[in-house]
């Protein structure tokens, strides 16, 4: 397996890479501290996106996201007006584009986490409602001892 | 619907007989309507199967191969590294050429299963000792698929 996982990788020659941390001694969720440092600091990185987006702001968005690796899909309406799945592979252009487009009510905009579960201290899940618009499942990981947004997925309210 | 998951249950059944661990879902943590945790149960098995057979029909059952992604982080001996695949048919591709596939059976449980408005869905999963799994899911056209796939090497 582990020379099959490898050898994907040495394939995979258009991903791109870049060093990071997360070795570390695994820890359990049932270390409470570290439970609520980690809640605390994945809502801030998930309020950085959403308010990051609202104010188009370009530093609290690429302090959510790891550009160069994250990738976005949806269910959006196609030209037939059919629910449809597209994806957004290039973040760093999403990013850009939302910090050139703020919306009118931000900062004030409503977003709420509906869930949130975090495995091992170093991945998380959280569900989120952005405004009446969308919900959000995102995928996080402790980078460099940051909590980063690494995957969004979305649907349409 | 019903009947569809009924059907869906008893033909894989024999591939889920040596895997009961991954429909082990904890009890408190189960949000959704029921049909639909079923059915995103069926579609992570596929995936887990899928590779453990090196099946190309069940990877593409269980994946948006056109516009799903995938991010990894591995060890390294300068301490981890992250790594997109942002090319999932070139990754299914990949996993489906497997020679000597490890065979379905194998040890994975999902550990947590969030779904919201019946529509969009996370799941954490144990891909054995190996790794943790983030799958994020769609519902379109009334199937569940995965959209992005995110491992941390355990």
């Amino acid at each position: 397996m582990k020379k099959l996982f490898f050898s994907l990788l040495a394939v995979a020659s258009f991903a791109a890479s870049a060093p990071a941390a997360f070795a570390g001694t695994e820890k359990t969720d049932a270390a409470a501290t570290d439970g609520k440092s980690d809640a605390k600091a994945i809502k801030a990185a998930v309020y950085d996106y959403f308010h990051g987006q609202g104010q188009g702001s370009a530093e609290r968005l690429n302090r959510a996201f790891v550009a160069e690796h994250a990738s976005m899909v949806g269910v959006v309406k196609n030209d037939a007006g059919e629910p449809a799945v597209r994806s957004w592979k290039d973040m760093g252009e999403v990013l850009a584009n939302w910090s050139q487009n703020p919306t009118p009510d931000a900062p004030d905009r409503d977003g709420e986490i509906l869930d949130m579960h975090v495995q091992d201290g170093r991945i998380a899940t959280v569900m989120f409602r952005s405004r009446d618009r969308f919900y959000d499942a995102l995928t996080l990981a402790k980078v460099d001892g940051e909590w980063r947004i690494i995957a969004k997925a979305f649907v349409l309210q | 619907m019903k009947t569809l998951l009924a059907i869906l249950t008893l033909v894989a059944a024999p591939a889920f007989a040596g895997a009961a661990a991954a429909h082990d879902v904890k009890q408190d943590k189960q949000r959704g309507d029921e049909a639909d945790r079923e059915a995103i149960k069926v579609v992570i098995q596929d995936y887990f199967d899928g590779i453990g057979a090196a099946d190309r029909a069940r990877l593409d059952r269980a994946f948006a191969v056109d516009n799903a992604a995938m991010v990894g982080m591995v060890k390294t001996d300068a301490g981890g590294e992250m790594r997109a695949f942002k090319d999932m048919d070139a990754v299914i591709a990949n996993w489906a050429s497997n020679e000597a596939p490890e065979g379905v059976g194998r040890d994975g449980e999902i550990l947590d299963m969030m779904i919201t408005d019946g529509r969009i869905a996370a799941v954490m999963f144990r891909y054995k000792d190996e790794y943790y799994d983030v799958l994020t899911l769609l519902k379109v056209g009334g199937e569940w698929k995965i959209a992005t796939k995110t491992f941390l090497q355990r």
